[in-house]
């Protein structure tokens, strides 16, 4: 009898299992997929803040019947999107912030400049020229449409502070050491942010520029050089004065952001540097309780007012090479999600603040830090260098680790300064 | 007389293999390879592939994934060698794996012979044991950030027993940060090698050590001068997958705990082959300590196939 069954099966296996490895390939766009962009964004549909971002997107699928697949991504989203682009399989646009590897992106081909289109589509004249600055690259490409930006107070708790015995904001650093006395005095933690991460790393270069005019900021941030720089060293100066003097929670080293805003959101610390984003998570309580400044700082600093960053660089509109071959839809999009009533949502129900015009109206914002953080607080504070867009991509993350040793008791200047500098030398 | 009964004896003059009989025997082959060969494949492209990469790419310089890549010779090596962070990761490495591996392994082996004892509950500790494995590594590091925290567990206990100068940020403080991803490490590996090394115990024959009990042999010498040296081949290749999961995989205890700080603290080789890869840019040095890696590996596998080899 002829064995050929076995053969037969054995043939059979191989093939069905070429075909099926040949099917997991690609196969590109079908006809289905051109009625749909896809967006990738850090913007989760979970939280509730981003909620005004999706109903815009169901509005414009509603308005133009071209779908919108969202694709969310976390903090592996430069991956993500680097990955799917080499194979050619990348979201058409992105709605993500400015900062680390995103700063190289245009250069390297990752995104298409967007120049013209936003000459073009009518968006130019509503955004701010800072802001036009900031998104663009040393090559002169304006890498993504500015979207949302962001500030990043110093938040006072008034009545741990009055519970402490001090009656006023303080508003330079002696007060700040005076008050951080009678703090602890009563058993309050006063100044608390996330030492052993990003946050840290914020709070230690707004130390370091304190003495240093917008330009030597930038310098500094974008070659380092921190031991030879005297002004970087009397901001190390004062970061260790404050320190010693026991200005930062105890053991603020090992704290993390979502610590940090939790001690603060709980009524544990009465100070906290918290940016924008953490204004829907302040119970009423602490938000009618806090008032928005910035860091105190000595009164031979560069700056006469507390200082306090702000940025235009949190979100903005990316156009990948796939979105380009799609650039009707993806204008129809992007100009609807610069509609005055979407910008407006976004800021009234979400708490975000739009870089581009909205038309000026903010009676609709329910939130109070925010309505705070567009009236008041401009007055009460000046805005130094934001560093993202300057420190280099390569050296931010090493510079979380680095700079958190700044934070230790006992680590002394020249450690600090060197141990930053190493890692602008290693690139 | 006994005669060897049992051999056939042939019955006719043995013939040459036929023509046919050998094709068939070839036909068998080829089938039976042709069977292999989408495993092959996978085998090459998925295990191969990616191991000739890793040397070409460490021969690069190459900033990231859509960069373009521009020859380097050995210099990623050569400047590797002087590298003070890397020598510092080589000795967290050694650190991690000279005190992990001894107390992974005697521990996993001692908590397996009392599992094999079937003490009350032993089913449900040995669930229990399987908690590290269920639990993801974003959690794992939640649940560690939180008892190192500075309001965290360890010193909220060392203030209730009146201790509190002892509290430290112990993630955030160069002397003790290390010493807390080798305990997480520890922590991880312990229980799974431990239910490992219970399977393998449960299959010796229970009257071996019935009999050392009644020649007077307690626990103690029952583990060490019977269990061990029956489980001895067993033993080696748990040490060798904890010693690959130490040396590889517990990056990951390192990203999520400390990013390497304070400062350059608990940097490891392999967090190190991530970190100078996707934050750093450095895509073809990573490569390199990649390749460094690869070879301790191979040199310590081979280490502990030999101490551990039966001996006859």
């Amino acid at each position: 009898m002829r064995k050929t069954p076995k053969t037969v099966l054995a043939a059979s296996g191989v093939l069905a299992l070429t075909v099926a490895l040949g099917s997991c390939a690609s196969s590109g766009g079908s006809a289905a997929e051109d009625d749909v962009i896809v967006v990738q964004t850090n913007w989760t549909s979970s939280q509730a803040q981003n909620k005004p971002l999706f109903d815009a997107f169901d509005q414009f699928t509603e308005d133009t019947g071209i779908k919108v697949k969202v694709l969310e991504s976390g903090d592996n989203l430069n991956q993500v999107y680097e990955t799917s682009l080499l194979a050619g399989d990348e979201a058409d646009v992105l709605l993500v912030g400015l900062l680390e590897k995103q700063l190289d992106w245009a250069v390297n081909g990752a995104v298409v400049p967007v120049n013209d289109y936003i000459e073009d589509w009518g968006i130019a004249d509503r955004i701010p020229d800072d802001a036009l600055v900031d998104w663009t690259d040393g090559e002169g490409n304006l890498r993504a449409f500015p979207y949302s930006g962001f500030t990043w107070p110093w938040w006072y708790n008034t009545a741990l502070l009055a519970q402490a015995g001090v009656d006023e904001v303080p508003v330079t650093a002696d007060e700040l050491i005076e008050a951080t006395t009678k703090l602890r005095a009563a058993g309050i933690d006063p100044v608390v942010f996330g030492g052993i991460d990003w946050s840290g790393q914020k709070i230690f270069l707004q130390l370091l520029e304190s003495y240093m005019t917008e330009d030597e900021a930038k310098d500094v941030y974008a070659n380092g050089g921190l031991c030879e720089n005297s002004k970087a060293m009397k901001g190390i100066d004062l970061l260790i004065k404050l320190r010693d003097a026991g200005v930062f929670v105890d053991g603020i080293e090992g704290y993390t952001a979502d610590q940090a805003q939790a001690a603060y959101l709980d009524g544990q610390a009465a100070i906290a540097p918290l940016g924008s984003w953490a204004f829907p998570a302040a119970s009423d309580e602490v938000a009618a309780n806090t008032v928005l400044s910035g860091l105190p700082l000595p009164k031979d600093a560069a700056f006469d007012q507390p200082i306090a960053y702000r940025g235009s660089t949190s979100a903005g509109w990316w156009i990948s090479p796939n979105g380009e071959k799609k650039i009707d839809k993806v204008e129809k999009l992007i100009t609807h999600m610069f509609e005055e009533d979407v910008l407006k949502a976004i800021l009234d129900e979400g708490g975000v603040i739009p870089v581009a015009d909205f038309g000026g109206d903010t009676s609709g914002v329910d939130s109070p830090l925010l309505a705070q953080s567009l009236v008041e607080f401009p007055e009460r504070v000046a805005f130094p260098v934001m560093p993202d867009i300057y420190v280099p991509a390569d050296v931010s993350n090493p510079m979380y680790r680095a700079t958190s040793i700044a934070f230790t008791p006992g680590t002394d200047a020249q450690t600090i300064c060197s141990t930053v500098d190493e890692i602008y030398a290693a690139q | 007389m006994t005669a060897i009964a049992d051999v056939p004896v042939p019955t006719s003059r043995p013939t040459a293999p036929s023509p046919r009989r050998g094709r068939s025997r070839r036909r068998r082959e080829l089938l039976q390879l042709t069977s292999t060969i989408p495993a092959l494949i996978w085998f090459l492209v998925f295990t191969v592939g990616p191991l000739v990469s890793l040397f070409y790419f460490s021969t690069v310089n190459w900033r990231g994934l859509i960069a373009p890549r521009t020859p380097a010779g050995l210099s990623n090596f050569e400047q590797l060698f002087t590298d003070p962070i890397v020598g510092l990761a080589a000795w967290n490495t050694f650190l991690q794996l000279v005190i992990t591996l001894p107390i992974v392994v005697l521990g996993a082996f001692m908590i397996a012979y009392y599992l094999t004892l079937k003490p009350r509950g032993h089913r449900f500790i040995r669930a229990l044991m399987f908690t590290p494995v269920l639990l993801a590594a974003s959690a794992l590091a939640m649940v560690f950030v939180g008892v190192f925290a500075p309001q965290g567990m360890i010193n909220g206990f060392l203030e209730v027993v009146g201790l509190g100068d002892l509290a430290r940020p112990w993630l955030a403080d160069g002397t003790t940060a290390m010493w807390a991803i080798i305990i997480v490490t520890v922590w991880c590996s312990m229980s799974v090698s431990a239910v490992m090394l219970a399977a393998r115990l449960n299959s010796i024959d229970e009257s071996i050590f019935e009999a050392a009990e009644i020649d007077g042999a307690g626990h103690w010498r029952r583990m060490w001068a019977i269990a061990w040296p029956m489980s001895r081949e067993f033993i080696g290749v748990v040490t060798m997958l904890q010693f690959l999961w130490t040396l590889f995989a517990s990056a990951a205890v390192v990203l999520l705990l400390t990013r390497g700080g304070p400062g350059n603290a608990t940097v490891t080789l392999s967090f190190l082959v991530y970190d100078f890869a996707f934050n750093q840019s450095k895509v073809g040095y990573s490569q390199a300590v990649a390749v460094v890696l690869f070879v301790i590996g191979v040199i310590g596998i081979l280490v502990i196939r030999r101490v551990f080899r039966e001996k006859n």
